[in-house]
């Protein structure tokens, strides 16, 4: 097996090529929510409530979207 | 770029404590080297591997203990350092020297024990793991508990960290936790409680978010108390219909009598509020005008002689003019009078005119205080005689009565011309009444009116007020609710759409993994089975779910079955062997290191052998850290790898505070004298008995001697009579001259003599039992001589072998063979 198998399964590779490439089309995907999406979960470490914490900014999305506040 | 270990120190870990934790492995001929280190049960071998899983773990997590806290049935994190560690001031630390088999550099990682959460990996190992993802340490009860044991979403986070991908694992569970937080966080119980105060409010009458419903019953309602105008002319909303009932009210308000009542009582209360003030204040003032009296009184008193203020000017006036002799008025000499002289008599005149001047001051200012007291007076009767109005108006015969009663007593005070000092006790009874007047007895009044009088009338506009106020309120409220329920499900919708995709390159990626490595795992099982139909592996990923699941099928795919139901322990554990095995082979090239604990308890003597061939095969290349508690495995597994770039270590014993004893497994010709000097026949016997072995391992396989173990099947029940015979018998096809001094030796005859070669072998019942250290001496003394048959007899060095002309020769190129008795040489 090459070196480029095992960097194949790495999971920063995964995520890179997905915020970079895959995600970025803002017709399919709502960008805003890609953003916090990336903040949450694209990092070395990524927080053992990351699930959680991204839950909440969203639901602060939402109410913004609701009361017709800028989000 | 590849990374192998290069030393491992270990020191104050679970029971390794200050020996036996030192390995030096690197690399040899540019292969890696093993050891493989063999000891019985409670000896610490596992705490090498714990130690090592510690050290390369993300936060310090042995995984079969956990991070358990101190009361943890595990044993958590603080089980990791030994218990005597820091009583006796060792460290409990890892530390592992790495080295780069191409550029040579080295690395250097230390670790110490931390119990607690922050417990940062080194970087170095960061740097070595880098392209090394899968998971590296195997221990026995790992592979049928994941195999069998583990739910598929469990299977799936082992199998994640075996193939290196659990970060995307970790991320997929934040995934999921982030949607079910987002489902949960509907507003449905929030809407169902302001539906309810909508049938509350409405009487039962509409029961479900239906505006239309509501502002009919609203207006109906409303209707009950218009009269003047019908409510849908002019009213298309809740709060316009409020607006109206809300003058409606004020309107009856203002007409009815119960309004006056109201209005009546409410002036009551005001002025029972502003008669408190009026009796301190007459407190204050009786208090200054009894002082103001008092004083006045004094003066008057000590200017009791000074009332012919006149008389005593003039005869002031005299005196200072004239100075008679004796006094003007009783014409006594000055001496004989109480004043004694003329000038005395002028002082007393002077002293007695400024007493009258004092007088008239207090005076004035007590006739002042007077008619303070005077108003204060009059100020609490007018408020009393209110107050006794307004309580007639609003019957209240108790308040009139003490209002009537305390009016008088106010006015008898008034008109009376007593000194202050006289009507004091009146003074301290009044107020005391007029305070219990406005502070109990008027607020207990006014708490007993009747509540109708005040409200009986606007009562039902009220209740239907509160109820068009409460509907609004749900009707806004639910409008509210079902925006931001709206916003949160559009919200979700948009996160699923990015977690699906992440799914999606996730399970195209743990599928791409799979696939890998299902040939590879299907082979290792027939190396471990060759005579078995293998069955057809399956392994079910589904990223999305996060599931993982095997299955296997035996003679068509058709009908998969799951494993734990149709293969034998053994074989459930080599499913998970070799799933391991091929991950770490594919995926930790760049690391080749990796450590297998125990693992092959429940493999019979025949798969045990086949797994050493495993080790040696498929996994040549790696570097390997091998503990076993089988002593036949690590011995075929010495046998089978001991020209290899292997060692091999065994622990002989243990003590709690000292920790494992290691001994080398690679015992020398100094050693043994060692050992048969000490005196130990059963140790010194096993040396011997090791050192023979080995000798006759290497050299039937240098001269090509057909031994069982060149891959036989029952290569752990070989003896030294395995060796013996095949070794001689390949001897006597050699060189007929060597084959003469061989057989022609002492040495030879002596072995071969006795039984003694066989005797002390494996096949024995004790094969480890020898009589005497005697006889460790006389067998050890003889195979010596017997070997320096084989070694060059000009240069020492043993003979080598070329197999291809069948003949003996030396590098150094003389003759090798001992002089002949006869001319003959060499051959």
């Amino acid at each position: 097996m090459s070196e480029q198998s095992s960097e194949l399964f790495q999971a920063s590779e995964l995520l890179r090529k997905l915020f970079d490439e895959a995600l970025v089309d803002s017709n399919q995907f709502d960008q805003e929510i890609v953003q916090i999406t990336r903040l949450h979960l694209d990092s070395a470490s990524i927080h053992s409530k990351a699930g959680s914490n991204l839950a909440k900014d969203l639901l602060d999305i939402a109410e913004k979207r609701a009361t017709g506040g800028e989000s | 770029m590849t990374w192998i270990v290069s030393s491992i120190s270990i020191s104050g870990v679970k029971g390794v404590l200050n020996r036996a934790g030192e390995f030096e492995l690197g690399y040899k001929k540019e292969k890696p080297v093993s050891i493989a280190i063999f000891g019985p049960n409670g000896c610490g071998k596992s705490g090498y591997a714990d130690a090592i899983e510690y050290m390369f773990s993300l936060d310090g997590e042995v995984k079969h203990l956990g991070k358990g806290g101190a009361d943890s049935e595990l044993g958590g994190k603080h089980a990791i350092p030994h218990v005597l560690a820091e009583e006796k001031g060792i460290a409990p630390e890892v530390s592992i020297e790495f080295i780069n088999t191409e550029t040579r550099d080295r690395l250097f990682a230390k670790r110490p024990i931390q119990t607690g959460r922050v417990d940062p990996r080194p970087g170095e190992i960061d740097t070595v793991l880098a392209q090394a993802p899968a998971y590296n340490i195997l221990r026995q009860h790992d592979l049928r508990h994941f195999v069998v044991d583990m739910s598929p979403s469990e299977k799936f986070s082992e199998f994640s960290q075996w193939i290196g991908i659990e970060d995307i694992d970790n991320i997929l569970t934040h995934l999921k936790t982030t949607q079910n937080t987002l489902k949960n966080a509907g507003l449905d119980r929030e809407i169902s409680e302001h539906l309810d105060s909508i049938r509350s409010h409405t009487l039962e009458a509409v029961s479900t978010f239906d505006l239309q419903g509501i502002l009919n019953w609203c207006t109906a309602e409303a209707e009950k108390h218009l009269e003047k105008f019908t409510p849908q002319d002019v009213a298309k909303t809740i709060p316009e219909l409020i607006e109206l009932l809300n003058k409606r009210r004020e309107e009856i308000v203002q007409q009815s009598k119960g309004a006056r009542a109201v209005q009546t009582k409410r002036q009551l209360g005001e002025k029972a509020g502003a008669l408190p003030s009026i009796i301190r204040k007459l407190e204050s003032t009786f208090s200054q005008s009894l002082k103001a009296e008092q004083d006045r009184d004094q003066a008057q008193s000590e200017a009791s002689q000074s009332v012919f203020r006149e008389v005593w000017q003039a005869a002031q006036d005299l005196l200072n003019s004239e100075k008679p002799k004796v006094c003007p008025v009783c014409q006594t000499p000055w001496e004989k009078t109480k004043v004694g002289s003329l000038d005395d008599a002028c002082v007393a005149l002077s002293v007695s005119l400024d007493e009258l001047a004092e007088f008239e001051a207090v005076s004035k200012r007590c006739l002042t205080e007077r008619k303070n007291l005077q108003d204060t007076l009059t100020a609490l009767d007018s408020g009393l005689l209110q107050v006794n109005q307004l309580a007639e108006t609003l019957s209240l015969p108790q308040v009139v009565s003490q209002a009537s009663q305390l009016h008088t007593t106010c006015e008898q005070m008034m008109k009376s011309d007593k000194n202050l000092q006289e009507l004091t006790s009146q003074f301290t009874n009044f107020y005391s009444s007029c305070d219990q007047f406005v502070h109990t007895q008027i607020p207990q009044a006014l708490d007993s009116m009747p509540e109708e009088v005040a409200s009986q009338v606007t009562l039902p506009i009220g209740t239907s007020i509160a109820n068009l106020q409460a509907l609004n309120e749900a009707i806004q409220k639910i409008e509210t609710l079902q925006r931001r329920e709206a916003a949160v499900r559009e919200v979700e919708q948009q996160f699923g759409q990015v977690a699906d995709e992440i799914r999606t390159q996730a399970k195209a990626l743990t599928e791409d993994a799979v696939a890998l490595l299902r040939s590879e795992v299907e082979y290792i099982y027939k190396q471990i089975y060759p005579d078995e139909a293998v069955p057809h592996v399956h392994i079910g990923i589904d990223a999305a779910k996060r599931d993982l699941t095997f299955r296997v099928s035996f003679h068509s795919d058709d009908r998969v079955v799951p494993p734990a139901g149709y293969l034998s322990e053994s074989q459930i554990n080599t499913l998970g062997l070799a799933l391991f095995l091929s991950a770490v082979r594919r995926f930790n090239k760049t690391f080749p290191f990796l450590v297998l604990d125990d693992i092959v308890s429940s493999y019979d003597a025949d798969n045990r052998a086949r797994i050493v061939d495993l080790l040696a095969e498929y996994m040549q290349g790696f570097q390997i850290f091998l503990t076993t508690h089988d002593e036949r495995f690590f011995t075929h597994l010495k046998q089978r790898l001991q020209s290899e770039n292997w060692r091999f270590d065994r622990i002989t014993g243990y003590e709690f505070d000292l920790g494992p004893r290691r001994e080398s497994e690679i015992v020398t010709c100094d050693e043994i004298s060692r050992l048969i000097n000490d005196g130990d026949s059963q140790i010194a016997g096993n040396a011997v008995r090791q050192y023979m072995e080995d000798w006759f391992d290497e050299m039937c396989a240098k001269y090509d001697a057909y031994t069982p173990h060149k891959r036989g099947p029952h290569d752990y029940q070989r003896t030294l009579f395995d060796y013996w015979e095949p070794f001689l018998t390949r001897v006597k096809t050699l060189n007929p001259r060597f084959k003469d001094i061989v057989f022609t030796s002492n040495a030879y005859k002596r072995l071969s003599a006795v039984s003694i070669i066989n005797y002390y072998s494996h096949y024995q019942a004790n094969p480890y039992a020898w009589p005497a250290i005697g006889d460790v001496k006389y067998v050890w003394e003889n195979f010596i001589e017997f070997t320096k048959l084989f070694c060059c007899c000009s240069c020492g060095k043993l003979l080598k072998f070329n197999s291809d002309k069948n003949r003996l020769y030396c590098i150094c190129g003389d003759a090798f063979f001992p002089p002949p008795a006869t001319s003959e040489s060499s051959d």
